[in-house]
């Protein structure tokens, strides 16, 4: 095993890490606040080639690894979880079917402005009665010579408002729904019949805006089946291609907001102390602050155990799971011994603890929620 | 043993239920929380019914019930709604420390008022940075001429700003003591006295309809009267007391477990997902069980202590009431949790509810004492009195 990374990305990695301790968490708060994030902040975040890790060099992205680009997840993810949100659900799930299953014309004409930021993307497959049922989907599709007409509802969809470009999974045959009747299509935003509506009000990621989407009688060209007509049925497969590394990243974004949660806890304590709290009244805080700390240890060790497996080309979908469940449920648990901690100061959005608390339950639910990812683990070990 | 509510109780709970039902109207409650109002409509009404101040004495327009009543009535408006039922639980909040320590004077000026709801009470306990360490208060009372002169910040003062009638301030009477137990004493001052201001401390995790801020007090001048109960016995005071506000706290957390079990309950029987109801999968039972069970178990303890408070009158058994906030308080986090989690993406939605009680139950727990504070009461009861 060797996790050792280059040079290019040290630094890289090193200007990420400034970049959140200097401009991304003084925002933190103003961004909960406005539940947006500054326009100036995008294009930053453009400039340091953000909205580009996964995407291979030849398409003007970072072609980070998995490693690479799970630890740039964690940086990321030490301040208000919408920045990530921002740019991880484009570089994640909502671009991956195109570079994954693309064909080179799809891949040549959008990555560029992905990579660049210039578009946003967002992966549109959950429905109202599609939750963590994903096969059950009723959005369809239906061939009109060189169109296809889409009619549904899709919901939840992270960066909607912000997307130009929507990767859509849909029904084609009914018969066949997951083995062979799921397509994945490429919806672009102004596409006639399609539009975004209200955002969800949700507990947390105030910043990071979720939107359902309609589409009536949407026509969609052919030519926009991700992977070309050849690739029609397949989507169920890209879909969940697309979704094994969102379970990675979703592991690293847990890493990266227990990381910030204990260190914020540390530095409480040390508070407590010098405000004259006897040591004797702080030992459940320390070892409090000792059960994180070891459980970061051992999520960080399965983590980037597991994206080193994948770079060397390994299948890591009951890994992934695994690293799903255990990071957002450790991330709960941390972020809930940290309002004991701060005891009622935890309680206030300033301190930050509470909106950590609020944003990291959302990772126990989407991209497949611990109970998905239990059964994915267990059909493994019994087959 | 009779593990059953007396006719008269189950009446109490029987008028709370039906309170709820035509009070509690989803789209008012809707409004009050996208605007964080506090439920003003619904306060003057509970009152009207008698549910503020059940426990207050009748002469001071209370029903002269006891912690047993009050419980009941917390838990049905917390199940009804974990915020609306916050707010009136709480609309009591600190009274009881006029109503066992304050001269008859206090408790006629002002136990009516609540109980009428015509102010809120509020006790100004803790201070910035102390958390759950209120021994080591430094907010100072001075005496001069006939008065005290009070100086310092409280916070987290619940019921604190436009509605509060009058706060119970923890002071340092005994400059000679700082950051000690002793010398500290619990004086009345008005909420109009020249020389508060109250502060916002922004948004909070749950309980937004409910008022809580800091409280600072800059040459504040009441006259010596306003002592309650005894001059530096002011923290003793206060303890007994959070061991009846433990009570009620524990109550307010089992309706909101209660209430956030009725709403996943009714979802996973009706959502379906793979072809068959959630509720067939058996871990969907499995999880309803276990949050039932911890409900059910969470319910009779906090029973059992308003029923010791009660029955032992000022020699209640403290390490109960910890006990009930401790575990009623983890349980409904935890019965709370799992209901986001039945409902998967809607769970976090907030027109769902449940995560709003989740927030709500977690506010339950850290406040009047985080489970460390409830621990450390536990254990030193059982130092003290020994294995019951």
């Amino acid at each position: 095993m060797d996790f050792a990374v280059t040079e290019e990305f040290r630094q890289l990695h090193s200007r990420i890490r400034d970049f959140v301790k200097n401009t991304l968490d003084p925002l933190s708060l103003q961004v909960e606040k406005e539940e947006n994030i500054p326009e100036e902040i995008v294009a930053d975040i453009r400039k340091l080639g953000l909205f580009g890790m996964p995407v291979p060099k030849e398409y003007g992205g970072l072609g980070l690894t998995t490693v690479e680009e799970m630890l740039v997840y964690e940086e990321l993810t030490q301040t208000n979880a919408c920045y990530r949100s921002r740019i991880g659900t484009s570089n994640g799930i909502g671009s991956m079917g195109i570079v994954y299953d693309g064909t080179e014309e799809q891949k040549r004409r959008y990555l560029p402005r992905i990579a660049s930021g210039e578009w946003t993307t967002a992966f549109a497959l959950t429905e109202p009665d599609a939750g963590s049922d994903a096969a059950n989907i009723r959005t369809a599709a239906v061939l009109d010579g060189d169109h296809w007409v889409l009619n549904g509802n899709k919901v939840f969809i992270t960066n909607a408002d912000a997307a130009q470009l929507f990767t859509t999974i849909v029904l084609t045959d009914e018969t066949k729904r997951a083995s062979g009747g799921v397509t994945a299509f490429i919806v672009e935003k102004g596409t006639p019949g399609f539009s975004v509506g209200a955002a969800d009000l949700k507990m947390g990621l105030k910043g990071s805006h979720t939107h359902e989407l309609v589409f009536k009688d949407c026509r969609v060209p052919t030519e926009n089946v991700i992977g070309g007509m050849e690739r029609v049925g397949q989507g169920f497969r890209t879909a969940m291609k697309v979704l094994d590394k969102g379970r990675l990243s979703m592991g690293a974004c847990s890493l990266g907001a227990s990381q910030k949660v204990l260190q914020l806890c540390a530095e409480r304590i040390r508070r407590k102390t010098a405000a004259g709290t006897p040591k004797d009244d702080l030992q459940a805080d320390q070892f409090a602050l000792a059960d994180m700390a070891t459980q970061i240890y051992a999520a960080r060790q399965m983590l980037y155990h597991t994206a080193w497996l994948r770079d060397q080309g390994k299948n890591v979908s009951q890994q992934a799971s695994m690293v799903k469940l255990f990071c957002t449920e450790m991330a709960s648990r941390i972020a809930d011994m940290a309002m004991d901690i701060f005891e009622e100061d935890g309680c206030l959005t300033e301190n930050q603890i509470e909106m950590f608390l609020r944003d990291v339950r959302l990772y126990r639910i989407y991209e497949g929620t611990s109970e998905i990812q239990r059964i994915i683990i267990s059909r493994e070990l019994l087959k | 043993m009779i593990f059953e509510i007396d006719k008269s109780q189950n009446q109490i709970q029987r008028t709370a239920r039906d309170f709820v039902r035509g009070e509690f109207k989803k789209d008012v409650i809707n409004e009050l929380v996208e605007h964080g109002i506090y439920p003003e409509k619904i306060w003057k009404k509970a009152a009207e019914l008698g549910f503020i101040g059940i426990h207050f004495p009748e002469k001071y327009s209370g029903q002269g019930l006891g912690a047993f009543e009050n419980v009941l009535v917390a838990e049905e408006l917390c199940r009804g709604d974990s915020s609306v039922g916050a707010c009136l639980a709480r609309a009591g909040h600190g009274a009881e420390l006029l109503m066992r320590f304050g001269t008859d004077a206090q408790k006629e000026a002002w136990l009516p008022k609540v109980a009428e709801a015509e102010v809120l009470s509020c006790s100004a306990l803790t201070e910035p940075g102390l958390g759950n360490d209120i021994a080591r208060s430094q907010t100072s009372a001075t005496q001069e001429g006939d008065d005290w002169i009070i100086n310092g910040t409280k916070t987290h003062v619940i019921n604190a700003g436009p509605r509060a009638g009058f706060y119970v301030v923890l002071c340092r009477t005994d400059p000679g003591t700082s950051a000690t137990a002793q010398g500290l004493s619990t004086i009345l001052v008005e909420s109009d006295r020249e020389g508060i201001q109250v502060a916002d401390i922004g948004k909070k995790l749950g309980c937004r309809l409910m008022p809580i801020s800091e409280v600072r007090l800059h040459q504040v001048r009441v006259p010596t009267d306003h002592l309650v109960g005894r001059e530096n016995r002011g923290l003793e005071q206060v303890l007994a007391c959070l061991n009846e506000s433990r009570i009620l706290s524990a109550a307010q957390s089992v309706g909101m477990a209660q209430g956030a079990f009725d709403r996943s309950f009714a979802y996973v029987k009706q959502r379906e997902q793979f072809g068959r109801k959630i509720i067939d999968f058996q871990v969907t039972r499995q999880k309803v069980a276990d949050m039932a069970t911890k409900i059910e178990a969470a319910r009779l303890l906090t029973y059992q202590a308003a029923w010791n408070f009660d029955a032992k009158k000022g020699k209640s058994d403290d390490r109960l009431s910890a006990m009930a906030k401790l575990y009623a308080g983890r349980s409904a986090v935890e019965v709370c949790d799992e209901a986001i989690q039945l409902l998967g993406g809607y769970g976090y939605i907030q027109e769902y509810e449940v995560e709003r009680y989740f927030r709500d139950a977690k506010m339950a727990e850290i406040f009047d004492g985080t489970r460390t504070t409830q621990k450390n009461c536990i254990t030193e009861g059982l130092m003290r009195k020994g294995v019951r």
